[in-house]
């Protein structure tokens, strides 16, 4: 590896050693707040490590990593959604009080998964990247060990996690067993010389598609979302739902891409079914739904089908259209679960409808925040989801997939219904137990600026997109 | 030029600030932020004015695009905005007049709970104000239009305790979307036909394409005139606007008679090449104008309630422009809105003095003899007054109106029975404008004169007297001088009425004569009749006919009686027998079929784990199924 | 060739056999004893396919460390008054004589190929520990190092979540400080 490979991958470098530095304080010195404050500092000179990447960029180094505008992009995204996951699990783990220290080695470790799989180009890279991520995150699930529904939301993501990656690496071995290679490059030669699909390519991109629709929590492999969502600790809810997906979308995009499968009939077919299947499960499960976390963890299931239309749409537009969508889901993502971290009280998470009753009127700025993340995810005007949702149902048009465009416009309609209905009992007049009630124990200073950034950023990409577009834009070109 | 987004965005922030500030904002601290930040975005329009007639840009306009919302092939809505001559004439008035008004409303407001929630949605209207007269696109506009709609629903209802006042609000809403809808048909007409939003590009597509007379000019221009009825309460939508006095008088001052009513002038402005490419509508324009300052001042003539007299004598003003803006005469439009907002704004302001010092009494004939209690107030309303009724030679009203109605003579588009109408309306105007001085200054005095004034009323009632005297020599005919400067300003943007500046000087002075022995009469006639001879007015009021006349103009014709039977009984039977609305009964089809789905599907989630597991092997087995069947 | 082909596919039914009846036994130590079995198979697997050093590594870490240690635990967690008669009931020929025998065929098996020269590889050659090391450390260090860190991950989650609850030991660290 000669400096110039040193260079690109430094901000893996960085995250593996802030796990490893967290690690030996937590060890030595179990102060809770240095502790946070080490795996923060290790997330921001990661995300700095990004600019020196940039330079070294384009690179492949060892063949499994490809250091590229595109996984740099998603590399700093990714980063940047943990660096807020991490912001907001203080003051929720705080208000918990003990054994928070390995919590943020957990959480660099995760993030270490996530950013390898945004660069990786190679099946080795991919499975490693996607076993870091899910390891991490069984423990990180399962992470408030006191509560039932944690540990079995754990083992619920452990069994079910295990069973996916096993129908992801069969199909890997399929396509490694006919073209002998497991570099995506390599592959897509291979591919092109043997002229096309045949069954084993086919079979093979199904299982994978089987494994990453599993993370990504289309339907039908979604089962486990709402389980998952609603024990996990709710920092840890925003890492699975928030960054982790934005992850493996990372990677199924640049698979997708570099092996030209979005050219071929059956895979665009399967894609459109996951797409049809997603939208439909997830915005008919939320809509009775009182549960915040559960409703949240249906929306997203719904959100990825929106995504996956942008996939399916062919050429750079339907690229581009796709990583918006993803910037602003993360966004919005992020603050919704943020919110519902700084209101859980020390016993649970904050996830009945109740606990939001009037929260507007108690709380102005984080009621204001969970509205407009609620409005986001919605598709309202002046949010960065509004955007994020016009340019999947322009790329949409542009391939003219009619009929998936008219399926995204209903189900947007099915979920106006759940959204505007919490959105009505946040701006309900509180009750009186919900005012004596009125405390926001899991709430930190760092929290709150990491929520406001959100929301900061979640109106700024609505009403002035086009620095980020550009952004995206240069990445999609490197694909 | 580079601070030009400074304008509106000034007072946006001032409203975000009292917005989010909310209680937390001391009321002296709200006050300077929704003062100040209307009086510095003021500065700034003078500053760039200053520098827009300094160093003229290239062309007609200065352009500025701050960022491109979204691209989208041809659908690329930018936020920009457009300066033009006219552009300069309505910013400086928005600007100008909006923070004198804010000024008047620390004191008129001291007293109200709502202080900061009055100065927010103030401040919010000047923002969409400044955008909807500064945007380059359609969609901008649009933006500007709906929110100065908005800003004027909450601010009839500010007092939203009585119903009265919510109702007011929602008639105004309700009405004015009659309009609106019109419009929007419009600009989606001019985005199909054109493929872009841009206004400047539009008109001159337009203009290349369409010959004058098609049919879709004039569909065009028809819709668009629909959007400009509903805003400036011109016949048939302008039952609005007198009941939109139920807001606080700031309110009606700035809203209701200096600007947001006058959009719909702005608008036919902007798009004149439209209504030049249709003279049909064109002539629409100028009848309904006619017409309107006709009824409208009758119906002041029999008003009791001090602010409906202003408001029917604002729907009469705007029936000035409108005339003008039909005969051609753009920038005399311009001209007529600019001095208005001045008289009108002041008259509005001297009234909410009065108003305020008589413990909120409103009726005219419970005033009288104020002159001595209140001189400033009364000087100064005396100035605003003689502007109104067009006082010949030393107010601007005069110049402004002389101009329409020359205009309306000697223009192509003109002739003698608009001419006659606008003569008739301005001897309507001066007779009802004096009969108001008479009542509420004059005579003996009926009530108790509680409270004066303080500077923050006096110094702005002061500078809209002076403009609303000097205001008007920017402008002035032949005979007087021949001053030409505000029509040669608007010239870059606005073109020259056709045929007026060839029609012979002699019978411009004529025409001057006849315009100023009107109004004239007009004043002495309501001199001698209700200071001299009160007994005469009350003889024709107790006849049978004086009765059902004033009774008739009373109720603004009898429109709202009208519309009562024609539309909003109908459809409160139509609500009444369709309680259980059969539409309805589809869209609660349609949800209950969706929660019989949900609850069919919500099984599939047991919250078991082998369960779930043969859920991702079913779908794997699908998957292969489907990828490998359709290959 | 058909000896490996032979070999190749009785050991891959014995691996599903074994995993099928580790899957269904209500038995713990029962399960073990035939995924174990089932870890033998596919070592012998790997080995027809000419991975001599990997079937050796699956030998000796999974069925020889990980499960045997495995069975230590659970047999130890068992201690107690019961403990002896439970563990007369494991030793009894009906537990092992089912995994006794599949492994029996595994032994079968491997003599079998061993006599008949197979392990040369079906079709290809068979790979030498030192390639694999060169390819590991060479090519693929990245994924070596991604590993390590997988490993790590997995070993604070276990720790985190295997923790005694310890209450009073927080006050006592304190006390002692």
């Amino acid at each position: 590896m000669s400096s110039a490979d040193w260079i690109a991958i430094s901000p893996l470098i960085a995250v593996a050693a802030a796990a490893v530095v967290v690690m030996m304080l937590a060890a030595f010195w179990r102060r809770h707040a240095i502790v946070a404050a080490a795996s923060m500092i290790g997330l921001a000179v990661a995300l700095f490590c990004v600019l020196p990447a940039r330079s070294a960029a384009p690179r492949m180094v060892t063949g499994l990593l490809a250091i590229d505008e595109f996984g740099l992009f998603y590399v700093g995204l990714l980063l940047k959604g943990s660096l807020a996951v991490a912001a907001v699990s203080y003051g929720y783990l705080r208000a918990r009080g003990r054994d928070a220290e390995e919590y943020y080695a957990l959480l660099l470790t995760a993030t270490l998964g996530c950013v390898t799989l945004a660069v990786s180009a190679h099946f080795v890279s991919f499975f490693l990247g996607l076993e870091i991520l899910s390891v991490s995150l069984y423990a990180l699930i399962a992470y408030t060990r006191e509560r039932a529904r944690s540990i079995e939301a754990g083992i619920k993501y452990l069994v079910l996690a295990a069973g996916s990656a096993a129908f992801l690496l069969f199909g890997m071995a399929l396509l490694y067993a006919e073209y002998g290679a497991m570099g995506f490059a390599p592959l897509a030669k291979a591919l092109k010389a043997s002229g096309g699909a045949n069954v084993y390519m086919l079979a093979g991109m199904a299982l994978i598609l089987v494994g990453a629709g599993f993370k990504l929590a289309a339907a039908p492999f979604h089962l486990w979302t709402p389980d998952v969502y609603e024990g996990a600790p709710a920092p840890a809810t925003a890492f699975v739902a928030g960054v982790s997906k934005v992850a493996m979308a990372a990677l199924l995009l640049r698979f997708l891409t570099q092996l030209g499968a979005t050219d071929s009939r059956p895979i665009l077919i399967a894609l459109s079914a996951l797409a049809v299947a997603s939208m439909f499960a997830g915005n008919l499960l939320a809509l009775l739904q009182r549960n915040v976390k559960r409703i949240l963890a249906y929306s997203s299931i719904a959100h990825i089908g929106y995504l996956l239309v942008a996939f399916i749409a062919a050429g750079p537009m339907g690229a581009e259209a796709a990583t918006f969508y993803l910037a602003a889901y993360m966004i919005t993502t992020l603050i919704a679960f943020g919110v519902v971290a700084a209101l859980s009280p020390r016993d649970r998470d904050a996830d009945a409808m109740e606990d939001y009753q009037g929260l507007f009127w108690r709380r102005p700025w984080m009621g204001g925040a969970f509205v407009a993340a609620l409005l986001s995810l919605a598709g309202i005007p002046l949010t960065a989801g509004f955007i994020g949702k016009y340019f999947v149902v322009a790329s949409g048009i542009g391939s003219a997939l009619w009929a998936l465009v008219l399926i995204l416009a209903l189900n947007s309609a099915i979920g106006l219904f759940y959204y505007l209905r919490s959105v009505v009992a946040v701006y309900a007049r509180p009750g009186e137990e919900a005012k004596a009630a009125d405390r926001a124990p899991g709430f930190s200073l760092a929290g709150g600026v990491a929520l406001a950034v959100l929301g900061f950023s979640l109106i700024l990409l609505g009403v002035y997109p086009a620095p980020l577009l550009r952004l995206i834009q240069t990445a999609i070109a490197s694909l | 030029m580079s601070l030009l987004w400074l304008i509106p965005a000034l007072p946006l922030a001032g409203y975000l600030a009292l917005a989010f500030g909310g209680s937390r904002l001391s009321r002296a601290a709200a006050a300077w932020i929704g003062v100040g930040s209307v009086g510095l975005s003021a500065l700034v329009a003078l500053g760039v004015a200053a520098q827009f007639i300094g160093t003229p840009p290239a062309g007609p306009a200065f352009h500025q695009t701050l960022w491109t919302w979204m691209s989208v092939e041809d659908f690329k809505p930018a936020i920009g905005f457009y300066l033009d001559a006219m552009t300069v004439v309505f910013v400086l008035v928005v600007t100008g007049v909006g923070f004198l008004i804010h000024l008047y409303s620390v004191e008129y407001m001291a007293g109200d709970e709502g202080f900061r929630r009055f100065f927010a949605y103030m401040n919010l209207f000047v923002a969409s104000m400044l955008v909807l007269v500064m945007a380059d696109n359609l969609l901008l506009l649009y933006l500007g239009w709906e929110g100065v709609g908005l800003c004027s629903y909450l601010l009839i209802g500010f007092w939203y305790k009585d119903r009265v006042n919510g109702r007011a609000a929602q008639k105004a809403f309700i009405v004015t979307r009659v309009g609106d809808t019109a419009m929007a048909l419009g600009l989606f007409l001019l985005v199909w036909q054109f493929r872009t939003l841009d206004v400047q590009q539009l008109m001159t597509q337009a203009r290349e394409q369409w010959r004058v007379g098609a049919g879709m000019a004039t569909a065009a221009a028809a819709l668009l005139l629909g959007g400009a009825l509903g805003k400036s309460a011109q016949l048939p939508l302008q039952t609005w606007l007198p009941d939109a006095m139920a807001g606080p008088t700031p309110v009606s001052a700035l809203i209701h008679a200096a600007t947001m009513v006058t959009a719909g002038v702005y608008l036919i402005a902007r798009t004149h090449v439209l209504f030049e490419l249709a003279p049909a509508a064109q002539l629409a324009v100028a009848i309904i104008g006619a017409a309107t300052l006709l009824i409208s001042g009758f119906s002041a003539l029999a008003q009791r309630d001090i602010k409906r007299v202003l408001a029917y004598s604002t729907i009469s003003q705007i029936g000035y422009m409108f005339l003008a803006l039909g005969v051609g005469a753009w920038s005399a439009a311009v001209f007529h809105f600019m001095t208005h907002a001045f008289f009108k704004a002041l008259l509005f302001l001297g009234a909410g003095a009065v108003i305020l010092s008589l413990h909120h009494e409103q009726d005219i004939h419970k005033m009288g003899g104020l002159w001595k209690r209140l001189p400033l107030t009364f000087w100064t309303f005396l100035a605003g007054s003689a502007a109104l009724a067009g006082l010949p030679l030393i107010t601007a009203g005069f110049y402004s109106k002389d101009l329409i109605l020359w205009s309306a003579w000697s223009s192509n588009a003109g002739g003698p029975a608009l001419w006659a109408a606008g003569l008739i309306g301005a001897f309507l105007t001066a007779l009802y404008t004096t009969r108001l001085v008479c009542l509420v200054f004059f005579g003996e005095e009926k009530g108790r004169v509680a409270s004066k004034p303080g500077w923050r009323v006096s110094a702005p009632l002061a500078i809209l007297a002076a403009l609303s005297i000097v205001g008007g020599f920017v402008e002035t005919p032949r005979a007087l001088g021949g001053i030409r400067w505000f029509g040669e300003f608007l010239r870059s943007a606005l073109p020259a009425a056709p045929g007026v500046e060839e029609a012979p000087e002699r019978m411009e002075s004529a025409m001057m004569l006849i315009a100023s022995a009107a109004a004239l009469l007009g004043i002495v006639l309501a001199g001698v009749l209700y200071l001299g001879m009160p007994r005469v007015v009350e003889g024709i009021a107790k006849r049978a006919w004086g009765a059902a006349a004033q009774a008739f103009w009373l109720g603004g014709w009898g429109f709202d009686w009208l519309y009562d039977r024609l539309f909003v009984k109908p459809f409160v039977w139509a609500a009444t027998v369709n309680r259980d609305d059969f539409i309805d009964s589809a869209y609660n089809g349609v949800a209950a079929f969706f929660s019989l789905l949900h609850r069919g599907i919500i099984r599939t989630q047991t919250g078991r784990v082998r369960w779930y597991a043969a859920g991702v092997a079913l779908g794997a087995v699908a998957l292969m199924a489907i990828v490998l069947w359709v290959r | 060739m058909l000896a490996n082909t032979f070999t190749f596919y009785v050991a891959g039914l014995v691996a599903v056999a074994a995993t099928a009846l580790a899957i269904t036994g209500r038995n713990a130590v029962h399960a073990l004893l035939y995924f174990n079995v089932s870890l033998l198979a596919t070592a012998l697997v790997f080995f027809t396919f000419g991975a001599p050093f990997i079937a050796a590594l699956e030998v000796i870490i999974y069925a020889g460390a990980i499960l045997v240690l495995f069975l230590f635990v659970m047999m130890m967690l068992n201690l107690g008054s019961q403990a002896s008669e439970r563990e007369r009931e494991w030793v009894r020929p009906r537990v092992w004589i089912g995994p006794g025998i599949l492994a029996a065929i595994l032994l079968a098996q491997l003599a079998f190929a061993l006599a008949h020269g197979a392990g040369q590889g079906a079709g290809q050659a068979s790979i030498a520990p030192k390639q694999i090391a060169l390819a590991l450390f060479g090519p693929y260090v990245v994924g070596v190092e991604l590993a390590s860190m997988l490993l790590l991950a997995g070993l604070i989650g276990a720790f985190h979540l295997g923790r005694r609850e310890a209450p009073a030991s927080k006050s006592l660290e304190k006390g002692d400080a």
